[in-house]
């Protein structure tokens, strides 16, 4: 099945769009949520939430790219479960391991909270983005987006572990000017 | 420390994290498949049987991927057609099947790894090595995979993406003891079956971007003209037609329009028995003018009486 005939199976209310949607990318739509909780039964739910957020926002949405819209719904899905657990105190810690590195670049919690112009955030952070070569760009993403190891990066893109240490350090630094620049610093 | 940073990343636009996911398959690092000194006896057999490069047919079939269907030399040796294989130094494809009743069309692929790059992207993890692929009615535009891309949603090009969790549907898509992996491509020509595509498995990673593709070069040109006999049954202006691969339904001059949906298709068998056919089907789709099924195995359509399409039957002409 195409996207474009799963997208057509979602806009006729179609019940069948999410089990097809499900044998298409439930397996990365997993994958997506594994790599940011490490628990198969939650990573489970999380592709189930997602589906659920699929049906309910198809239509109107139009994904161009439903792989990726999916991967998108799956990461906010497994993030709000991640949140949960942490008041739990339950979780690998991975995370918190992450924030830690973002910690330098990140803003302050007050100006973060403050956040009200999603839109204009953005298109700052896309920008900032685009400034990123796109190996630098490509490493960023799989770190804090995709929230793969330091190794497995390396490994897929064919470079040292180092060579990806470094050019997340220097990455942040660029992160943390932009945050600067938008007075969330 | 607060997360929403988290927040903010998840912000990144979707070409971005599209191209974060393309793996720089040059570099890789490969791990080495065990091969067993029959799986390598295979190859290399299969080798002997290819001739060079490019397309070729051959004798080889794979025996197990067409079995998914219900075919074998015992049962239906008509379906088993002559195979076609093309191939780079990493990976050969074969089609070992190709069943067309003017309609829709069936085809039955494998894909073997031929060096380490190939091994690689057969074992990616969390993945099946289905590959996408891309289709042309025009030999010109086989040559040009971007502009196939580029013209997808055209009529004379589309992209089949294919299931990539099998788990549950093992009768589509299966790993085979010569180390072979096997998938189906259904599609649903309807009026406008053209007698040959081409077909170009292009990985879907490096779709979009000008990175190399382990698929690099191959092509096939396949004859999906009608192969298959077709029994016609009718309701009125409406007909039916049914092949050993599938149903379609057409709505004839005056006929009533076509229900929506795909509630029902069921066989009367001779003896007068029911068989649902949504219990083991590949792809079906429903319209006021056309519907269709296309089924994951073998109809013995000289035992079906009639059909019943969404609660009306369908008698023989």
């Amino acid at each position: 099945m195409t996207d474009s005939e799963l997208t057509i199976l979602f806009f006729s209310r179609d019940e069948k769009a999410v089990a097809e949607a499900k044998l298409l990318y439930g397996t990365y739509c997993k994958t997506v949520a594994l790599n940011i909780l490490r628990s198969e039964d939650d990573a489970d739910e999380c592709v189930a939430d997602a589906l659920l957020a699929a049906w309910q926002s198809i239509p109107p949405a139009r994904p161009e790219n439903l792989r990726t819209y999916l991967a998108k719904l799956t990461r906010n899905a497994a993030i709000s479960r991640w949140r949960r657990t942490k008041a739990e105190k339950r979780g690998s810690g991975h995370i918190e391991l992450l924030l830690e590195e973002l910690s330098d670049a990140a803003g302050s919690d007050n100006a973060l909270d403050r956040i009200d112009d999603t839109l204009s955030l953005r298109e700052a952070f896309n920008s900032f983005l685009a400034s990123l070569g796109e190996e630098q760009r490509r490493i960023f993403l799989r770190r804090y987006w995709y929230m793969h190891s330091i190794s497995e990066i390396a490994g897929a893109l064919g470079i040292s572990e180092s060579k990806v240490k470094v050019t997340l350090s220097r990455t942040r630094s660029k992160l943390k000017k932009l945050l600067e620049r938008e007075g969330l610093l | 420390m607060n997360d929403k940073m988290l927040d903010i990343i998840g912000l990144a636009d979707e070409k971005y994290l599209q191209e974060a996911e393309i793996k720089n398959t040059k570099t890789i690092k490969h791990r080495r498949r065990r091969f067993s000194a029959g799986m390598a006896a295979a190859v290399i057999a299969m080798s002997m049987v290819t001739v060079g490069a490019a397309v070729a047919y051959n004798t080889f079939v794979h025996k197990e991927s067409v079995k998914n269907l219900g075919i074998t030399e015992e049962s239906n040796p008509e379906l088993i057609i002559g195979t076609k294989s093309t191939e780079n130094k990493h990976l050969r494809l074969t089609a070992d099947t190709v069943l067309s009743d003017g309609y829709m069309v069936h085809i039955v692929f494998s894909l073997e790894a031929l060096d380490d790059e190939g091994r690689a992207y057969m074992e990616r993890e969390n993945e099946v090595p289905m590959p996408t692929m891309f289709y042309s009615e025009s030999k010109d535009l086989i040559y040009n995979i971007k502009t196939l891309r580029d013209d997808m949603n055209t009529k004379q090009l589309q992209m089949a993406n294919y299931k990539r969790n099998f788990s549950s549907q093992t009768k589509k898509a299966q790993f085979n003891e010569d180390g072979s992996f096997s998938f189906t491509f259904s599609h649903f020509f309807g009026n406008d079956n053209p007698e040959k595509i081409y077909v170009v498995p292009e990985d879907y990673r490096a779709s979009g971007t000008n990175e190399a593709s382990v698929f690099d070069g191959m092509s096939l040109m396949l004859d999906v003209s009608k192969g298959l006999e077709v029994k016609e049954f009718s309701n009125g202006a409406n007909k039916l037609y049914l092949s050993k691969i599938g149903i379609t339904v057409i709505r004839g001059k005056g006929g009533k329009p076509l229900a929506s949906g795909n509630n029902g298709y069921s066989l009367i068998l001779k003896d007068g028995s029911k068989e649902n056919l949504l219990d083991n089907y590949g792809f079906a789709q429903g319209g006021e003018d056309h519907s269709f099924l296309i089924s994951r195995r073998i109809i013995d359509i000289d035992n079906v009486e009639s059909v019943i399409y969404n609660g009306i039957e369908y008698k023989a002409e």
